[in-house]
């Protein structure tokens, strides 16, 4: 944050500008890069898993294979147990990336546990599930918040299609939608829900991918979800905008929405990425979004309710149509006072 | 942002309003334009390739080789009226010598020039040689040393290896040579003042590429149930690779190549030390345990320079 903004933002919600610069300066110098947390999370990691198979090695060879799925959750409950605790009592990068990787291997030896013993992937959902919730409770750590989220919405995801339900795709997605609009929009104040937010916003559009392209009927309830949310998006976009620029948001929300109608499910839930990045100034959206784009497009090849001469005519269209946008924005900021 | 909000300065009511003040409002413009442009092209032309897709079979060759070498002229007379500007100069550029690789592709496939996939690579690098050198533009050059490369590998695998001319190791560590030898020329480049060098991507990428190339080697020769001669050369290439690009990033002060060279090192040590360990213990009897010793020292070390550096690399800027 730029001082010039920083200043802006302290006049603007009248805050106190010396408490806003300590703060943004204590957060700014206890930050490592990423690339240092990226080298101390693989060494925790491989430690961690070092530490369970040791322990693993010593006590289920010794074990009756019926005994075995009971003593895995057990034993996962207990790794996840000393985990918390190691998290709550230390600071260190190293220490907590390896009680992040504990954890969460505590959490898949409990839920895999629990759900081979039941041979059952709901069993396994609802308990990866009760744990995500109380590692929320417990640990303030982002990564492990989106992990363990990200573990239980895949479980989810697989229990719906195991039981064969209809619009898997759309029953997972609306939920998560909803939450991960508002967590991120409107975040809770001191509770920091970062990463069950992002587990909410991209599995869900993750799943879109595997479940792959099978016309309207196949996913209408999660081309409806990713619909309302860029609805929504769009609305706070066309709220915040000058009066000039409103008809411009409303053409590019129809555009998008069409275009989305008649791709795919995945191709509106870039959109809505993308709307979202622009709302939040968030670059990672931005850069998932992009990708995800890029990915949708190339799955609607594989499409096969259309042939490719209307998939072709539908894409230049739509292509034709975002280019007349692109130029009336373009043409709209250059006539603009102090555009860059 | 959260910073403020959890210590509730912010209110969550109010939360997207800051965001948007602090947001760098200049750079989301330009952003949304961007984007804006890059969805409508694109889609534009993969709607023309699923339009030649779906007609691919009945197109006569000539056909087929005129759409692509149309391609490759429309791109480079793009670049050509773009040319003072940066992006379309190198997107239109960089189009133009993907296309060639489309091209020479298309030409084996109708002709059945038969299955030395090397003569594709090294055909396609020889023929935008003399693009890339005029470009002046870092992707170019970058497609240009990946196919370059795989040109180098696939003449390896299909000729010089078989033909006993050289080992794998060695191959990989001339490619790895190659690379560092480009990097040295990137690195006086840039000491002489050439402008279009100075972004550092590309010398960490390279730094990646010579650090991934001897580390997979070095590692395939560690694994080895008899660690041959060939294996040894790979583990001091390897050696000397991470050492010496650790030392000069280090000069450098370049602290996420640094960084590459450091993690591999350590992933490099905790194989060898894995290797030893599982040598003289079993798994049951504390095996296992013995690598997390390892990895905590390894790691635990790394982690403690790294720090280190970071202080003084930020002193020394």
């Amino acid at each position: 944050m730029s001082d010039a903004r920083t200043a802006d933002l302290c006049r603007r919600l009248d805050l106190d500008s010396e408490t806003v610069h300590a703060i943004a300066t204590a957060t700014a110098h206890s930050d490592l890069p990423w690339y240092m947390h990226v080298l101390t999370g693989i060494g925790a990691w491989f430690a961690a898993t070092a530490m369970i198979l040791t322990v693993g090695a010593a006590i289920f060879p010794a074990l009756d294979e019926s005994s075995l799925p009971l003593t895995a959750a057990t034993f996962g409950a207990v790794v996840a147990t000393v985990s918390a605790i190691t998290h709550r009592s230390h600071k260190q990068a190293f220490a907590v990336q390896l009680a992040v990787a504990g954890a969460l291997a505590g959490q898949g030896l409990l839920a895999g546990g629990m759900g081979w013993q039941f041979e059952s992937v709901t069993v396994a959902a609802v308990l990866a599930g009760s744990t995500t919730t109380l590692f929320i409770v417990l640990i303030k750590d982002q990564l492990l918040q989106f992990l363990a989220s990200t573990a239980t919405l895949c479980l989810i995801q697989a229990a719906l299609i195991g039981h064969d339900m209809p619009q898997a795709g759309g029953l997972l997605a609306a939920p998560a939608l909803a939450g991960a609009l508002t967590l991120l929009i409107r975040p809770l104040g001191p509770q920091d829900l970062r990463g069950l937010a992002y587990a909410l916003l991209l599995i869900p559009v993750a799943a879109q991918s595997v479940l792959g392209v099978g016309g309207l009927s196949a996913d209408w309830l999660a081309r409806a979800t990713y619909a309302i949310g860029l609805i929504a998006m769009l609305w706070l976009l066309w709220h915040d905008a000058t009066p000039g620029r409103r008809a411009l948001v409303a053409v590019a929300g129809a555009a998008a929405l069409l275009l989305g109608a008649v791709i795919a499910a995945g191709m509106l839930a870039s959109l809505l990425l993308l709307t979202l990045a622009y709302t939040l100034g968030n670059r990672m959206l931005a850069s998932l979004g992009v990708a995800a784009t890029v990915w949708f497009l190339g799955q609607f090849y594989y499409d096969l309710e259309l042939d490719l001469l209307q998939k072709s005519g539908m894409l230049v269209g739509a292509g034709l149509l975002l280019l007349a946008l692109w130029w009336h924005w373009h043409r709209q900021s250059a006539t603009e006072p102090g555009h860059a | 942002m959260h910073a403020l909000l959890r210590t509730g300065l912010i209110a969550p009511a109010r939360y997207l309003e800051a965001l948007r003040i602090v947001r760098d409002d200049a750079f989301w413009q330009r952003w949304g334009r961007r984007t804006l442009l890059a969805l409508a092209v694109g889609q534009i032309l993969v709607g023309i390739v699923f339009f030649f897709a779906f007609n691919w079979a009945d197109l006569p060759p000539f056909a087929k080789l005129g759409v692509i070498q149309a391609g490759i002229a429309l791109c480079t007379l793009g670049a050509w009226l773009g040319r003072n500007q940066p992006i379309a100069w190198e997107a239109l550029l960089t189009a133009a010598v993907v296309l060639v690789g489309v091209l020479l592709a298309v030409f084996g496939q109708i002709y059945q020039t038969g299955a030395d996939a090397y003569t594709l690579f090294v055909g396609w690098a020889a023929l935008i040689l003399p693009w890339v050198l005029a470009s002046r533009a870092l992707v170019p050059w970058v497609v240009w040393l990946a196919v370059a490369g795989a040109g180098a590998v696939t003449y390896a695998m299909q000729i010089a290896i078989p033909m006993g001319w050289i080992s794998v190791e060695g191959a990989v560590l001339l490619l790895a040579v190659f690379y560092a030898g480009v990097l040295l020329g990137r690195e006086a480049a840039t000491r002489f003042g050439v402008r279009w060098l100075q972004p550092l991507w590309p010398r960490r990428l390279l730094v990646a590429a010579i650090l991934a190339l001897t580390f997979t080697t070095a590692v395939s020769g560690l694994t080895e149930s008899v660690i041959t001669p060939a294996g040894w050369l790979a583990m001091a290439g390897y050696s000397a690779a991470a050492v010496g690009l650790g030392i000069a990033c280090v000069v450098l002060l370049d602290l996420p190549a640094v960084v590459m060279a450091v993690l591999s090192g350590c992933l490099f040590l905790t194989v060898a030390g894995g290797r030893i360990v599982f040598e003289w213990l079993d798994p049951e009897v504390g095996g296992f345990g013995a690598v997390v010793m390892l990895v905590l020292a390894v790691f635990g070390a790394a982690f403690a320079l790294l720090r280190r550096l970071r202080v003084w690399m930020a002193a020394h800027v």
